[in-house]
């Protein structure tokens, strides 16, 4: 006979002994977890619902293949896109070098209790707190003008972002090296590997999920800032793509701003447009990397 | 995997077709074996063709305008016969120019910087001059010149002393322009029917510092119990410096309570277009721009009240008239031959490069003065035909 | 008799491993460099900041710049008390922090413990496009559409205009609240999986696994995740630029426009101002005050954080 037999006892015990109130608190609690969730997703839909009206009449080819003009018929985006990809392309590449070298340094090298350690960790602090157009001003004191001289060049704005986005991406990458277990390292040194190759083939592999984290916060804020670069002279009206490190330049952020703030009602779509195509690289950016962390999310 | 194949192969044809495509419509231009009389597109105005010994210019025709609404009078644009002097100017070498400055004088600046590059490109193809225009302010834009960083600075207002003094230092010296015409535009509701004209001596009365009032009523006898709303341009800009001087008589000096500022003229409007008891300023372009949303005042300085119209700005009835200047280091003309060529350029198709861009173009005697200035420092580039 | 005598010499590394040791000692020498780098950047900035700061309390005194209340630097004549900005920046600061924080942590946990993962695939990717959203947009979107449609309704002590620090706070907390999501999430999914199933095991809820075990666990990742927030709020520029206005109102009432430390700055850095002014100098005296509060701030962070650090770890 294949019936399963239950006592009364065991019937007890798999009864579910969650009091009614632990369980209206689990509702409360989700409920307002959905609450904030929902309100991201609002909070996005609507953002780019009424940029996508407004731009809407705007989406189109011309829109890349037009340079920035003062009339609003054949205004477009050409130099400021490939401006933007420019910047944020080298600016990326130099602070996640930064970064991963810092955040290596601090946590896998350093003496976590070192007062190097701590300072260094102090600074990082605190330059997240600094407000970007004081890089702005820094940037145009040594970077433009003073010891470096470069001019208003990609140069200089790429630097200027790098040390704008570097915080943020050595807090990721150390959380993200923190977050690798120690048994892990312990039981590479235990098999004899040193410290760089410990380093190399197991904790950076593993912690390649929070590092392309930190890259995406820190392109995607490089991607929009605006405030330090008009000072750093982005301009308003160029007619050509930059072609190296010393050409003059304009950034996405800055043609929207530009162009919404002009007295002709046409601009207001253009503007908006170029907030879509601004997003949409966002977008693409933001997908190489979550493909990247996706593809090596462990868990243990 | 399969999927992800796919989708790197999507990606890759995407980008390869879209850079297909950038390059096929970029490289693109037709060559016209164009005539006098042939129409051409507006975005080929001022390309200039030589044929065989004589000029001609893709033009707007005498009568359209890019900005009409008038489907008769909407802009058409014709081969007409040119100078030789123009072709000249757009041989000028593959220099970069660079302008920077007031965001008033921006768009004028942009359109003479547009035309410029269209004509030197027609002629000398990829190595055609470039101009590029920045919009760090008036103050910045000096600042900037000053320091050798541009060659010409756009400015809403005349150039300080001080300012004047850091460029002698830096051993710069420069030759200043007159350019175009503007005035400062008093607005108020679309629903304010009592205000049809204000004095010079009210606006100071309400705008200066220390002021407190609040009412319509306390404006003068006989306006209604309103509140008054102020909206202002933003405290860090030409367009403040101006205002303040020409209402309270000293640049910055203003009424502290009271007064909602913003940096985007765009906002003004939608402010003073929001309460019946609304009154801002900003420039002209922004007034006639937005004439469906909010009302122009008539200003009085004791001669009547003036509409700040192009005629009453240009000669200077309109109590808030202000001119428009440009800055030219006099050694980048002699180094860089390009920027002389962009300037006489500038001044020579002066008339519909300001109409174009919507400004209060120069009266006759202005621009004789201009052609005089101009011509004294000898700008027109030896080029060889 | 079997002895093993083994000279010291023998247990010393040659040969390839020694090599390897050498250039070890050299990475870590050069990556120390990098390390080194960030604080250059640090000293720039002080560096930066200080000498045009100097220049300003020479002719505007320290009693005038921390003890008077009206601030109208680029007025004639000019006020030079700077605590209407300091009110606005904390303003905004609580204010989107408030948003922030508790948000970024309850999407966080609903991402970690409550979400499938074919909803986590799809919501992680909207809120770090959320996260990407240039700036400017937020600015626009401020006062296009938080302004009018949200401050201005729920703000029920006094009329709400074109511009609030309420509305700023508000949209800076929207903005800064996918960045605080991530970041917890990450610090959430570094605890062992061992103490999770543990507590599930035990019969808890989700619920309070959340609130007793990963939150205790994940939260010196979760503080750092805040104070990245926080300083963000009080570094934010651009949406305080749009959305905030440009005076400088010395008053509690966030219906009314303010100005920040460092809405103040990028108006004051944007504009007009002839190098060496003092109108010019403010921006460096207000930069040298941010950057002291924003260093005191972290400083009692870390205070807070090693704290908790000793009682879980």
């Amino acid at each position: 006979m294949s019936t399963v037999v239950t006592t009364k006892a065991m019937r007890a015990d798999l009864r579910d002994t969650t009091s009614t109130s632990r369980k209206n608190w689990d509702k409360a609690f989700l409920g307002g977890l959905w609450v904030f969730t929902l309100l991201a997703i609002v909070t996005l839909v609507v953002l780019i619902g009424t940029t996508l009206l407004k731009g809407f009449s705007r989406l189109n080819p011309a829109l890349v293949v037009n340079f920035p003009s003062p009339f609003p018929e054949d205004a477009g985006i050409q130099a400021a896109l490939f401006g933007s990809i420019w910047v944020v392309v080298t600016s990326g590449l130099v602070s996640l070098f930064i970064a991963l070298g810092t955040a290596i340094y601090l946590e896998e090298f350093a003496n976590q209790k070192s007062r190097l350690n701590n300072l260094i960790t102090i600074n990082i602090q605190t330059l997240a707190g600094v407000p970007s157009i004081v890089f702005g001003i820094l940037g145009l004191a040594f970077i433009a003008r003073g010891w470096l001289g470069w001019g208003f060049t990609v140069g200089t704005a790429s630097a200027v972002l790098t040390m704008m986005v570097l915080p943020v991406m050595i807090v990721s990458a150390r959380e993200a090296l923190k977050a690798v277990p120690s048994s892990l390292r312990e039981g590479s040194f235990a098999l004899g590997a040193t410290r760089w190759q410990t380093i190399v083939k197991q904790v950076l592999p593993s912690a390649i999920p929070g590092i392309a984290t930190g890259s995406i916060l820190g392109v995607s804020r490089a991607l929009g800032e605006s405030a330090p670069l008009i000072l750093l002279g982005a301009l308003a009206y160029v007619s050509s793509n930059p072609s190296g490190l010393n050409s003059d330049y304009t950034v996405l952020p800055l043609v929207i701003l530009k162009y919404t703030q002009e007295a002709q009602e046409e601009f207001q779509a253009v503007g908006a447009a170029a907030i879509i195509v601004l997003l949409v690289l966002l977008i693409s950016l933001n997908m190489i990397a979550i493909v990247i962390r996706d593809k090596s999310r462990k868990s243990w | 995997m399969i999927n992800q194949n796919f989708r790197s192969r999507f990606a890759r044809l995407i980008v390869a077709s879209l850079a297909a495509g950038l390059v096929a419509v970029a490289g693109a231009s037709p060559v016209s074996a164009a005539k006098i009389g042939d129409e051409c597109k507006s975005k080929d105005l001022y390309k200039i063709e030589k044929l065989a010994s004589s000029y001609i210019r893709c033009e707007i025709v005498k009568g359209t305008s890019i900005h009409s609404s008038d489907p008769k009078k909407k802009a058409k644009f014709k081969w007409t016969a040119t100078k030789e002097s123009q072709y000249i100017l757009a041989n000028a070498e593959k220099e970069t120019i660079r302008l920077d400055g007031s965001s008033t004088v921006y768009p004028l600046a942009a359109v003479a910087a547009k035309y410029f590059e269209n004509s030197t490109k027609s002629v000398k193809k990829k190595d055609g001059a470039k101009v590029t225009v920045g919009f760090s302010g008036t103050g910045g834009g000096f600042e900037k010149f000053c320091r050798n960083e541009t060659d010409i600075s756009n400015a809403s207002r005349a150039i300080k002393a001080s300012e004047a003094a850091l460029c002698k230092a830096a051993g710069i010296t420069y030759t200043e322009v007159i350019i175009a015409n503007d005035g400062l535009a008093v607005v108020v509701n679309r629903e304010n029917t009592w205000a049809t004209s204000l004095t010079m001596k009210e606006l100071n009365a309400i705008w200066k510092d220390g002021s407190t009032i609040t009412n319509w009523k306390e404006v003068r006898t006989g306006f209604p119990d309103v509140a008054l709303k102020l909206f202002g341009a933003g405290t860090d800009s030409g367009t403040f410096d101006s205002f303040t001087e020409f209402v309270n008589g000293k640049a910055k000096s203003v009424r502290k309570t009271g007064v909602q500022t913003s940096e985007d003229d765009n906002v003004t409007v939608k402010g003073v277009e929001s309460d019946k008891g609304a009154m801002g300023y900003f420039g002209l372009s922004y007034a006639e721009e937005n004439a469906s949303k909010v009302k122009l005042v008539p200003l009085d300085k004791g001669a009547g009240a003036i509409t700040p119209t192009v005629a009453s700005v240009q000669d200077v009835t309109y109590p808030m008239a202000r001119p428009l200047f440009f800055y030219v280091k006099n050694a980048s003309i002699a180094t860089k031959p390009a920027v002389g060529a962009f300037v006489q350029f500038w001044v020579d198709n002066l008339a519909q490069i300001s109409e174009d861009a919507i400004f209060v173009p120069l009266t006759p005697t202005q621009i004789k003065a201009l052609q005089g200035g101009v011509k004294a420092i000898a700008l027109i580039p030896k080029v060889k035909k | 008799m079997n002895t093993v005598v083994t000279s010291v010499n023998e247990l010393q590394p040659s040969g390839r491993k020694l090599r390897q040791q050498r250039v070890e000692k050299f990475i870590k020498f050069f990556l120390m460099i990098v390390a080194a780098s960030g604080m250059l950047i640090t000293t720039g900035v002080v560096v930066a900041l200080v000498r045009p700061s100097i220049d300003f309390f020479r002719s505007i005194s320290l009693g005038e710049f921390l003890g008077t209340t009206a601030w109208f630097p680029l007025y004639e004549p000019p006020d030079f008390g700077v605590w209407p900005l300091i009110i606005g920046t904390f303003s905004v600061m609580f204010i989107a922090v408030i948003i922030a924080v508790p948000g970024g942590l309850a999407i966080a946990f609903y991402l970690s413990q409550y979400a499938s993962d074919k909803v986590r695939r799809k919501l992680k990717p909207i809120l770090e496009i959320l996260a990407g959203v240039p700036t400017v947009v937020f600015g626009f979107f401020a006062i296009n559409f938080i302004g009018p449609n949200i401050a201005a309704k729920i703000w029920v002590f006094s009329d709400v205009g074109f511009y609030s620090s309420l509305s700023a706070g508000i949209t800076v907390g929207l903005m800064i609240m996918p960045m605080m999501t991530t970041l917890a999430e990450d610090a959430m999914a570094a605890v062992p999986r061992a103490l999770v199933e543990g507590a599930y095991a035990l019969g808890a809820t989700k619920r309070e696994t959340c609130t007793g075990v990963i939150f205790p666990a994940a939260l010196s990742g979760i503080i750092a995740a805040g104070v990245i927030a926080m300083s963000r709020a009080i570094g934010e520029t651009t949406i305080v630029l749009l959305a905030a206005g440009s005076t400088a109102n010395f008053t509690f009432d966030v219906g009314q426009p303010m100005q920040t430390m460092s809405s103040f700055i990028g108006f004051a850095g944007l504009g007009d101002q002839p190098t060496g002014s003092t109108g010019y100098q403010t921006i460096f005296a207000v930069g040298s005050l941010l950057f002291v509060i924003t260093f005191i701030l972290n400083m009692l962070s870390r205070r807070i954080v090693a704290r908790f650090r000793e009682v879980y770890e």
